[in-house]
């Protein structure tokens, strides 16, 4: 049952419509999505999940037009600038940073945290035993195997302490057999955190998988779609 | 930030436009420094009673036209006939340097290799033509211009080949080509019909740079033209420089006339290009190849036929033997010219010197090393200031999120070109009468500033491809990350556009070494570089120092070129992926 915005914990929007011209890709989109909860989105491509995606960690670039409202914690973040709403974001490819090494991908995203030097240092250390992947710190990242890297890039979104997590097709690069188990590695971790998640992707493995509520782009147009 | 554009556009068009209008006024006799303050028509007058004026205007189109359709058609058939084959990138690597030599370096030694006492006599003699001193011939300069259009040609066929290879690679023509091969169109066919409008178009703006620079430009026309009649620049000079001052409302008609010519000019290509592109639609629309059944049967037969089969016609072959006969030239003109800094004997028909010694490096060291110092500072200040302004506009292109440039592209790339398509000389003189007429002492930030109109274009179009083609998504996740968007743009953007940050900072360095005119119209003759002590040097003057100056403006856009590869190589050592890039 719906709670009251202000004291839900959680990532909530509120009324998201999203448009290009008079064409509409979501109308009156309304959801809570709990901590460690992940929903997921399916729908064919241009179907505006990546828009939506955007729309919530405040990159939406023109001519795409939205409105609504999008709440994280209680907080209305809708006008904060990226890097203050604290939303991850992993994509398809890992965007490590090429010119870092693997320990310096992981200890940017400590960094504006104003921690020791000692804490950062011991941080990624932790982070790269969880990754399965210890003594990598000195590493570049392009010498890594595609799953490797994959894991890398999640721990270093799970260092910055997201509040919500937003997830962009981020299995689909990986072939099958890894793909399952990097799969449950992420959604751990998003237990673990307890994250709200949303998850957008094509692959109905990825949907059961979730566990959560799935949602069809197709839906958000017609129908008045509320999870209320 | 957020006004770093406007900023940019205003320090870059505002004194276009002021030094325009600055030229208009005195030449309708209104200069109130020299106490001028009515309208008339004096000074136009004046102008077309000066002998040759007319003649020399003809020569300074013909000229012009004559640099322009040969580089045009060389780069065209070039590209028409190796159309992006391996022999394209081998053309490449021999064309790219010669972009980074100044045009006043290749002029002086075309100079050498073509003058009676130069190399090419030197080679032949005395065996072949029985020469055992220089022959009284006027090979340089000719009366024709013919060196000055070699020259031009030399350096405008990189520059064009270089742009058309930039636009190609935007442009995915390789594979319209391949497409209309598939529907049985032969290789030139499909050039020429498929590739070159939208090849042709994208090159537009630098073709008229190019006519403009070769109807203007001074350093080649003091080097390498002829005295009677005079291209119009060095007549403009010379008015310019008569100690009379009155006279400087007629150097002001004449750089408006200059002006003139140049649009005219363009005018004139501008129709040119209408009527030929008209002709060759109604050849395609006439084409046989319009006919399905030849185009089937083509695809059967005709294709084993010599004109359609992939060896290389004589046409083909010719054009490839041009370019490459350029680049020796070029090459040979680089090298010989600076071989007499070394030389203690270099008597006529031998081709090396007798002896070789150090000596003018030593003795002249002074001479040489201020002139140099001079050069280095200008090109250093003038390419850090730009490519800092073009960071800035860059970044405040992809902070706002509905990219203004890419909106107003066309007309920002407008501006980009408008000093290289203005005549320089004109709206330089321009902006020469207004620090003269508000009595601006001449000093170094003025000429830093000069050369900035001139290097910030090229650093601009270098970097801006390197920089929109960065996957915005680095960014975009680094800001998820909680860095801010100034932490993110020197952590992540900066760092991994180190390599094109340099390349166009090499860049800068190269176009401010070359300048000849912002140095010598607006310093006066009071900042010497080595480009305008070359030119100085070269009516005549010692030929030992003019190798000097010849050497160090060849090698030092090279230096920092090399620089440009190395650093990242050395910074990224460690970074597989960075070291591709």
């Amino acid at each position: 049952m719906a709670k009251n915005s202000q004291h839900f914990k959680g990532l909530e929007l509120q009324g998201i419509s999203l448009a290009i011209g008079e064409h509409y890709l979501v109308q009156n989109l309304n959801l809570q999505v709990d901590c460690g909860e992940i929903t997921v989105f399916m729908g064919a491509s241009g179907s505006g999940k990546s828009s939506l995606l955007a729309y919530i960690c405040g990159a939406l670039e023109k001519p795409l037009q939205a409105s609504g409202q999008v709440f994280l914690n209680g907080e209305n973040i809708t006008q904060l600038p990226i890097h203050m709403r604290r939303i991850g974001l992993l994509f398809q490819e890992d965007l490590l940073f090429p010119h870092m090494s693997v320990g310096e991908n992981l200890a940017f995203a400590l960094r504006t945290a104003k921690y020791s030097r000692a804490r950062i240092k011991a941080e990624v250390i932790q982070a790269l035993q969880q990754a399965g992947l210890p003594d990598f710190a000195e590493r570049d990242p392009h010498s890594l195997s595609g799953g490797q890297k994959a894991r890398v890039s999640v721990m270093r979104c799970l260092l910055a302490q997201p509040r919500a997590l937003l997830l962009d097709e981020p299995f689909s690069r990986l072939d099958l057999p890894l793909r399952r188990s990097f799969r449950q590695f992420v959604f751990k971790k998003i237990l673990e955190k307890r994250v709200p998640t949303i998850l957008v992707t094509h692959d109905p493995a990825d949907a059961r998988a979730s566990g959560g509520k799935t949602i069809s782009m197709e839906r958000l147009i017609l129908s008045k779609f509320t999870s209320r | 930030m957020r006004f770093a554009p406007p900023i940019t556009l205003l320090l870059f068009l505002a004194p276009i436009l002021c030094g325009l209008c600055a030229v208009i006024l005195p030449s309708f006799g209104y200069f109130p420094a020299l106490g001028l303050r009515t309208f008339s028509l004096a000074p136009m007058r004046e102008l077309f009673e000066i002998p040759f004026l007319v003649s020399s205007a003809l020569f300074t189109i013909k000229c012009g036209f004559s640099a322009t359709l040969i580089s045009c058609v060389i780069v065209f058939s070039v590209f028409c006939s190796f159309a992006y084959g391996r022999v394209i990138g081998s053309l490449r690597l021999m064309l790219a340097p010669l972009l980074s030599v100044p045009h006043a370096a290749v002029a002086l030694g075309i100079g050498f290799l073509f003058a009676p006492s130069g190399w090419f006599i030197r080679l032949l003699s005395p065996q072949i033509t029985g020469f055992s001193e220089p022959p009284l011939w006027l090979t340089n300069p000719d009366p024709y211009g013919l060196l000055y259009v070699l020259a031009l040609v030399i350096k405008e066929v990189p520059f064009l080949f270089l742009i058309a290879l930039a636009s190609q690679n935007a442009n995915n023509s390789d594979k319209a080509l391949i497409t209309a091969q598939g529907l049985g169109y032969p290789r030139r066919e499909a050039f020429l019909h498929v590739v070159l409008p939208e090849l042709y178009r994208r090159m537009r703006l630098p073709i008229y740079a190019v006519l403009a620079f070769s109807m203007s430009n001074l350093e080649v026309a003091l080097t390498l033209a002829p005295g009677r009649p005079p291209l119009f620049s060095r007549l403009l000079l010379d008015i310019y420089n008569d100690p009379d001052l009155s006279l400087q409302t007629v150097a002001a008609s004449a750089a408006l006339l200059q002006v003139l010519l140049v649009l005219l000019a363009i005018v004139i290509w501008r129709i040119g290009e209408l009527i030929v592109f008209n002709l060759w639609r109604q050849s395609l629309a006439r084409s046989k190849y319009q006919d399905k059944k030849i185009l089937l049967s083509l695809r059967g037969k005709d294709c084993r036929h010599s004109k359609y089969s992939l060896k290389y016609s004589f046409g083909d072959i010719l054009a490839g033997a041009t370019s490459i006969g350029l680049c020796i030239l070029g090459s040979l003109a680089i090298v010989l010219l600076p071989i007499w800094s070394f030389a203690k004997v270099w008597r006529f028909p031998a081709a090396l010197p007798q002896k070789w010694s150090f000596e003018l490096w030593s003795s002249s060291a002074m001479r040489i090393i201020e002139p140099w110092n001079t050069s280095l500072a200008i090109a250093l200040a003038a390419s850090a200031c730009a490519l800092m302004l073009c960071v800035l506009c860059l970044e405040q292109e992809t902070r706002s999120k509905h990219r203004i440039a890419r909106k107003y592209s066309d007309k920002a790339l407008l501006a980009i070109y408008l000093p290289l398509v203005i005549p320089q000389i004109s709206f330089l003189l321009g902006i020469q009468i207004l620090l003269f007429s508000f009595s601006v002492p001449i000093a170094m930030p003025i000429i830093i500033w000069a050369h900035m109109l001139f290097v910030l274009p090229y650093i601009f179009l270098s970097l801006g491809d390197n920089w929109r083609g960065l996957d915005q998504r680095y960014q975009l996740t680094a800001q998820t990350l909680g860095s801010n968007r100034n932490r993110t743009m020197l952590l992540v953007t900066l760092p991994m556009l180190l390599k094109p940050l340099l390349t166009a900072f090499a860049l800068g360095i190269a176009v401010s070494i070359a300048l000849y005119a912002p140095t010598v119209l607006i310093g006066a003759g009071r900042f010497p570089t080595i480009t305008s002590e070359a030119v100085a040097l070269a009516a005549g003057g010692d030929r030992r120092l003019l190798g000097a100056f010849a050497l160090l403006q060849a090698t030092t856009p090279f230096l920092f070129f090399a620089l440009a590869l190395l650093i990242p190589r050395i910074v990224w050592r460690k970074r597989a992926f960075m070291a591709g890039v």
